[in-house]
């Protein structure tokens, strides 16, 4: 099948891996931005204290957490989809 | 029998069962080079999960990282920041080599290159990358074995010899068992490295600090431009954004080249496999925060390592910890050590012989496997002998490899993702790269903003290799889809290994 353009129709599994390939670029293209600088600048100093650690190593344990939460995301559409 | 002989005592029978696991293995995979290099493409996700954790998280991240946290505070977070973000392009750039890897027959990272841009130079040139970035790398491998052996015995076992004993430990399994003793170690050894990294993690903050709030706090008070990024420098003055950004970004493009990787790629099972283990990754790159713990717990201690890299040993043996707990604590960073300084003397040798050799001399399979072995033999020693010359901090080690292995990255994605690239514009652009990664780091006064020279390298790299593609004639539409369109069903110019250029 194809649209009204002539590209061919993706079928809904294959759209959500396609919008998940799209979000997860978007995220670390985010993460990169968030643990360099000037993304992380706002975050560099040691104060406020959460959970006993200082606010940058928080920071960035906060985005590989976040990575790898994402990266499971993906394998399971990736997985459902086939 | 003294506190020393019972720690050497506990780590020779960590060595001595690493070499048994290594030893069986080798029974397991068949004599051939396929055997030798991709343990017959027959791992699961076990030993892959372990294969990556363990290749990476080596003797910097267990005795540099630490060290970094300790002497240069925060700045050590660089490591903690780049794995992931360096990891996420494999969950499918991963799948696509060894797919790849299957319907050609590849071993090697420069056999993937090379087969969609033909050229013995090319192969030639990336195998003489690997090899002098594998080489500092295997160096700060064994440095750590040596700090580890001299620290623990209180210099009863000089450096020289600690390394020597860990090394030839990992040479021999490495010769007679290959990938297949590579990765079964890898798992013994993952296992103990992040047992040990959160028992003491999370010990010593405790036992010394009273928990981790109370210790930054009182790191806050005394010292608190190690907890403000981008931390500092090994002298004491402040890092530069520009240097501690680039080390990120160094890093992260460069984790995912090392060609050791790819060839752990070519040994995996299926596709599912390859992505399980990327998604797992990060569980092993937590487990950096125990060991930052550890080196922030020695900033208050009362006695200082001799160099900050002695810094995790000197904790465990100077809080009083019975000798049994400290053998396996040493155990543990010598697993860190070998896990990766084995996959690096196997992939050099394999490299070595597979890109740089092979493509211009005609060898039998059992020649090439020999071969490897004497090469095995051979760079361990070259990397021996300037691991106990030239003692260099850790982690300097380890960003002075990255920025050749960065070079790496634009052959890799032009190979599977862009249609029109070259072989000449791909050869181009990796000298040219190259060409300037050297010239920055033998003249780091020069590189704008500290700029990783790496970064500098790819920013000459890439445009050279799409300006020099543009140029040049493209290839045949058939033969660039096998790799772009990942189609087994590419007819024109389906690719050969390695014709004449």
């Amino acid at each position: 099948m194809r649209t009204t353009n002539g590209e061919p129709v993706m079928n809904p599994a294959a759209r959500r891996v396609a919008v998940m390939r799209r979000l997860v670029i978007v995220f670390f293209a985010a993460y990169a931005f968030f643990v360099t600088f000037p993304g992380v600048a706002p975050f560099s100093g040691p104060r406020p204290f959460i959970f006993g650690l200082p606010l940058p190593m928080l920071w960035i344990a906060c985005w590989v957490i976040g990575g790898g939460a994402v990266l499971w995301l993906l394998d399971r559409v990736y997985r459902k989809a086939g | 029998m003294e506190r020393w002989q019972i720690i050497t005592a506990v780590v020779g029978l960590y060595l001595a069962f690493t070499l048994g696991i290594g030893l069986s293995a080798a029974r397991r995979a068949s004599k051939g080079v396929t055997g030798y290099v991709a343990a017959d493409r027959r791992f699961g996700v076990l030993p892959m999960y372990f294969i990556v954790g363990g290749a990476v998280f080596s003797a910097f991240a267990f005795l540099g990282g630490p060290g970094w946290a300790y002497s240069q505070g925060v700045a050590v977070l660089y490591i903690l920041a780049y794995g992931v973000l360096g990891i996420a392009p494999w969950y499918f750039v991963g799948p696509k080599t060894a797919r790849l890897g299957r319907r050609y027959e590849l071993v090697t990272q420069a056999q993937l290159v090379t087969t969609r841009f033909p050229s013995r130079p090319l192969s030639a040139f990336m195998a003489l990358i690997a090899v002098a970035a594998f080489v500092p790398y295997v160096m700060l491998q064994m440095t750590g074995a040596g700090i580890v052996f001299s620290a623990v015995t209180q210099g009863h076992v000089p450096f020289w010899l600690g390394a020597a004993v860990a090394y030839g430990v990992v040479i021999t399994y490495v010769l007679v068992g290959g990938a297949s003793a590579v990765g079964w170690t890898n798992v013994v050894q993952g296992v103990i490295m992040m047992v040990v990294a959160w028992g003491l993690g999370l010990y010593l903050p405790y036992a010394l600090y009273g928990g981790i709030g109370p210790m930054f706090e009182q790191i806050e008070a005394a010292r608190p431009e190690l907890l403000t990024l981008p931390g500092l420098r090994a002298d004491g003055t402040p890092w530069s954004w520009g240097a501690y950004s680039t080390a990120i970004l160094s890093s992260a493009i460069g984790l995912a080249m090392w060609p050791h990787l790819f060839m752990k790629a070519f040994t995996a099972r299926s596709d599912a496999v390859l992505r399980r283990t990327v998604v797992l990754f990060p569980t092993f790159q937590i487990f950096l925060i125990p060991l930052i713990l550890v080196g922030f717990a020695g900033v208050l201690f009362a006695t200082a390592p001799p160099s900050a890299d002695f810094i995790l040993p000197h904790m465990i043996l100077e809080t009083g910890l019975p000798a049994l707990i400290v053998g396996v604590f040493c155990a543990g960073a010598l697993a860190a050590s070998m896990s990766t300084g084995d996959a690096l003397l196997h992939g050099a040798a394999s490299i070595a012989i597979e890109d740089g050799i092979h493509p211009f001399v005609r060898l039998t399979d059992r020649q090439r496997r020999m071969l490897m072995q004497a090469l095995v033999l051979a760079i361990g020693g070259i990397a021996y002998f300037f691991a106990i010359i030239q003692q260099k901090s850790l982690v300097w080690l380890l960003l002075s490899a990255y920025g050749l292995i960065d070079q790496l990255a634009p052959p890799v994605y032009a190979a599977l993702y862009w249609r029109r690239a070259t072989t000449t514009g791909v050869l181009a652009g990796l000298v040219a790269g190259s060409m300037t990664t050297v010239f920055f780091f033998l003249n780091p006064e020069l590189r704008p903003w500290e700029m990783h020279e790496g970064i500098i390298g790819l920013l000459v790299n890439v445009p050279v290799l799409v300006l020099t593609s543009l140029l040049t004639e493209p290839q045949p539409g058939g033969h660039s889809g096998a790799f772009v369109d990942d189609r087994s069903d590419a007819t024109a110019g389906t690719p050969s290994r390695m014709p004449a250029t």
